[in-house]
């Protein structure tokens, strides 16, 4: 049977045009979303690119990507000495809703200070399987909509249950859910400290990459509200996400993913 | 509320068929070998991902994501996700590098030397970045960028003998239809005004008067879902 894990968290915010101050960067962003700062930083290479900040809460890997049409806070598994080379999922998903739950009451405190348009929740969770056909009949058990299907290799299922904010009235979101059998390439790049054609790990040989093909079934809920009348403040995105997040968790128990913590 | 109840829209796509096995969507990013102490300061993760949802890429690091490069080694994992066997599209990552050039083209007029003449000033390099930002993101194919002097940039499609104009100032955008006889029409928006709250459609709209036919935007996702920047 397989198991389903949480693979990636993000919180989108999509900043209002205005004629004040631009937004800051991902380094203060991250900042002021995490209250530490961030590990590593890169500054926009582009005007039309993202500035990045990286850094790790709780074993997970928190990054923020600040466009002045965007803001994405991911969080996602960080890869470990016993998971290199397959696909690292967040073993307790209970720490990343710590981690959502934190971050929607930071915006609520109007710790980012963004005047948004719209919001967005996105948790992508995941089973490792062996093959397509338990990748398929993984999906097929929590698609509630008596789906037959016999040799197909691929499968991507969509569906969006609108509905209107109980906690901001007048706020339309999309609730979105898609579930896919995905397949995976994971590519193992070993550098050492002497350069691409020094041994790549210590003791051991010196393969520049490793592929391993991996193939899992994949259910990604989808939340965001769609364009306002006027720009969200603080406190009206953060009840919009957590809302979001309760549906996310919500729904994931209905269709039997079943994962303790989400 | 069970499922059944509700009316929605569904999206279904199977493939029974055996032909395509291996993957068509490989993403990779090249690998620079960079020797300065901070290895995240080359490029970061995908920023232009395909819109039609059924890829992305990954970056996983190791737990040493903030030691020094110098003599430690170090392992990254790439993760490159195919959903379904479809044939890329390239267009979109074509749009993407042509604006990366206009993105470079907006940078250049933030670096004039003769400041106060070509130089503009931060807000319109703010906002021409977020108009050009908003464009991208809705498939809008790549504008001509003029420079109008410190407080504003033009941004300019040409179809036929029309032209479309859109001027962008700190406080306000201004759009001007015009063909060699005459201006045909013009459309001057504040950004406190509520037309800007939604500037996709406002974009959208003005694009349709320019082009005197309704636009189709080529969005393979659904509408309802934003596209992801990095996944």
């Amino acid at each position: 049977m397989s198991e389903w894990k949480a693979f990636i968290g993000r919180i989108t915010v999509f900043p209002a045009l205005s004629a004040s101050a631009p937004l800051p960067p991902a380094s203060v962003l991250y900042r002021q979303m995490w209250g530490d700062d961030p590990d590593s930083y890169q500054k926009q290479a582009n005007p039309l690119l993202p500035s990045v900040a990286q850094g790790k809460r709780e074993g997970i890997a928190a990054s923020c990507f600040a466009l002045p049409t965007r803001i994405d806070f991911n969080l996602m598994a960080t890869a470990t000495e016993q998971t290199m080379g397959d696909l690292a999922l967040i073993e307790e998903a209970g720490k990343l809703n710590a981690e959502l739950t934190g971050m929607i009451a930071a915006i609520g405190r109007d710790a980012t200070s963004v005047s948004a348009l719209r919001v967005a929740l996105f948790v992508h969770v995941l089973a490792r399987t062996k093959g397509t056909q338990e990748a398929i009949n993984a999906l097929v058990k929590t698609i509630p909509y008596g789906l037959k299907l016999s040799n197909e290799e691929d499968l991507i299922f969509q569906v969006n249950r609108p509905y209107t904010s109980r906690q901001v009235p007048q706020v339309e979101m999309n609730s979105i859910i898609k579930w896919s059998m995905d397949r995976f390439q994971v590519v193992t790049i070993s550098i050492s400290g002497d350069g691409p054609t020094g041994p790549a790990l210590a003791g051991g040989p010196s393969p520049a990459s490793q592929i391993q093909d991996r193939i899992g079934a994949s259910v990604g809920f989808d939340i965001n509200s769609r364009p306002v009348q006027a720009p969200l403040a603080g406190g009206q995105q953060s009840s919009l996400l957590l809302e979001a997040l309760d549906a996310i968790s919500r729904t994931q128990r209905e269709i039997g993913l079943n994962i303790e913590g989400l | 509320m069970p499922f059944r109840e509700l009316n929605e829209k569904l999206v279904l796509i199977s493939k029974g068929c055996d032909m395509f096995k291996s993957m068509t969507k490989v993403y990779l990013q090249p690998l620079l070998v960079d020797s300065s102490p901070d290895p995240l300061k080359s490029s970061p993760s995908p920023l232009y991902p395909d819109n039609s949802g059924n890829y992305s890429t990954t970056r996983q690091l190791d737990s040493s994501v903030s030691a020094p490069l110098y003599g430690v080694p170090r392992v990254e994992n790439q993760i490159v996700r195919s959903t379904f066997s479809s044939v890329p599209v390239i267009s979109q990552s074509e749009l993407a590098h042509e604006y990366k050039e206009l993105g470079e083209a907006l940078n250049e007029m933030t670096e004039f030397e003769e400041e106060g003449k070509w130089k503009i000033e931060p807000p319109v390099y703010d906002a021409a970045r977020y108009v050009a930002g908003t464009l991208l993101a809705n498939f809008f194919p790549t504008p001509r960028i003029f420079n109008h002097g410190p407080r504003s940039v033009v941004f300019n499609w040409s179809q036929g003998t029309r032209n479309l104009y859109l001027t962008i100032s700190a406080d306000r955008i201004a759009a001007l239809i015009s063909s060699p006889e005459r201006i045909q029409r013009r459309m001057e928006i504040a950004y406190s005004s509520r037309e800007l709250l939604d500037p996709s459609r406002l974009l959208t709209s003005i694009r349709s008067a320019h082009l005197e036919k309704p636009v189709v935007l080529a969005v393979s996702s659904t509408a309802s879902d934003p596209p992801e920047l990095v996944d």
